[in-house]
């Protein structure tokens, strides 16, 4: 008597749609929208379609094969996304672009990333395999009351800072403003991230008078910059 | 209030304000660059990277160098 072929698996629905659904938001509004424009190529279009029946492709691929459909949703999917890209050229300029459309865009590909990511299974933490079995770890300290709003403040900041690089029309500019907004935003989330946690904690923070002699020489420079500053303004 | 709880407050104080400036200047660099003033835009960006420094160096004073 034959065995009957095992049935491959497909992803979990939710994964699948996590996946699915911002990939193909992102591909409508980044891709395909200015892939149809009057003044695009014709390849444009075909790269296009490439790009999307990558990405459906590897979420019909069976449980087994994770590797490949991560191989071809990802890389398949995105490098047929960049190359329809490179073909559109002139169509992508930052004159040309509906800044919200841009944006909302944006926001579809950070989810797409994440939905590649695996959350835990749901069940008690402890029966994770890589779970380290014993008492509960009892945190040294809480946060202080303070910390909250300087990390609410930092990720305020920063996505100020990424929608002001939007207001940039220049192209080379717009790239520049791009990068020089999110190196910001990364900084202030990590000094924030400094400061938040040291608020509060006595133990392991110098005196006040040494911190504030620790930034005397950053704070002459900061005074004749402001003042370089002032003196330019005057004269304008 | 002791001298020593004084100037700690006075250095938390001056903490976050060097925080707050390096985000301000960060953003008003960032809005110059949008209004087609470069100059300006590193000027800005420039503050808010000293400014940014000197508050987390406030909280290492030992490791930071003058």
């Amino acid at each position: 008597m034959s065995e009957r072929p095992a049935i491959p698996e497909l992803m979990p629905l939710g994964e699948r749609t996590r996946v699915l659904m911002p990939g193909l938001y992102a591909w409508l509004l980044t891709v395909e929208l200015p892939a149809l424009s009057r003044g695009a190529r014709p390849l444009s279009r075909v790269t296009a379609l490439l790009a999307l029946m990558a990405l459906v492709s590897a979420l019909l691929m069976a449980g087994g094969r994770i590797r490949l459909a991560r191989a071809l949703g990802i890389y398949g999917f995105v490098g047929a996304c960049a190359l329809t890209w490179a073909l559109l050229g002139g169509e992508l300029s930052p004159a040309r672009l509906d800044r919200i459309r841009a944006a909302a865009g944006s926001l579809g590909w950070i989810l797409y990333a994440f939905g590649w990511g695996r959350i835990r299974s749901a069940g008690p933490p402890e029966d994770a395999p890589n779970a380290v079995l014993g008492a509960p770890l009892v945190p040294r300290s809480r946060l202080d009351r303070r910390a909250l709003p300087i990390a609410a403040f930092a990720v305020m900041a920063a996505i100020g800072f990424e929608a002001l690089a939007f207001r940039v029309d220049r192209p080379e500019h717009a790239v520049l403003a791009h990068a020089t907004a999110t190196a910001c935003a990364l900084l202030v989330l990590g000094a924030s991230a400094t400061i938040a946690l040291r608020q509060g904690t006595r133990s392991d923070v110098a005196s006040g008078t040494t911190r504030l002699n620790a930034v005397a020489v950053r704070g002459a420079v900061l005074s004749v910059l402001f003042g370089l500053g002032l003196v330019w303004a005057a004269l304008k | 209030m002791t001298d020593r709880a004084l100037m700690s407050r006075v250095a938390n104080a001056v903490n976050l304000l060097l925080f707050v400036a390096a985000c301000t200047s960060f953003a008003l660099g960032l809005y110059a660059l949008g209004e087609r003033r470069d100059l300006q835009a590193i000027y800005w960006l420039i503050v808010g990277g000293i400014s940014l420094k000197a508050a987390t160096d406030m909280l290492r004073p030992r490791a930071s160098g003058r």
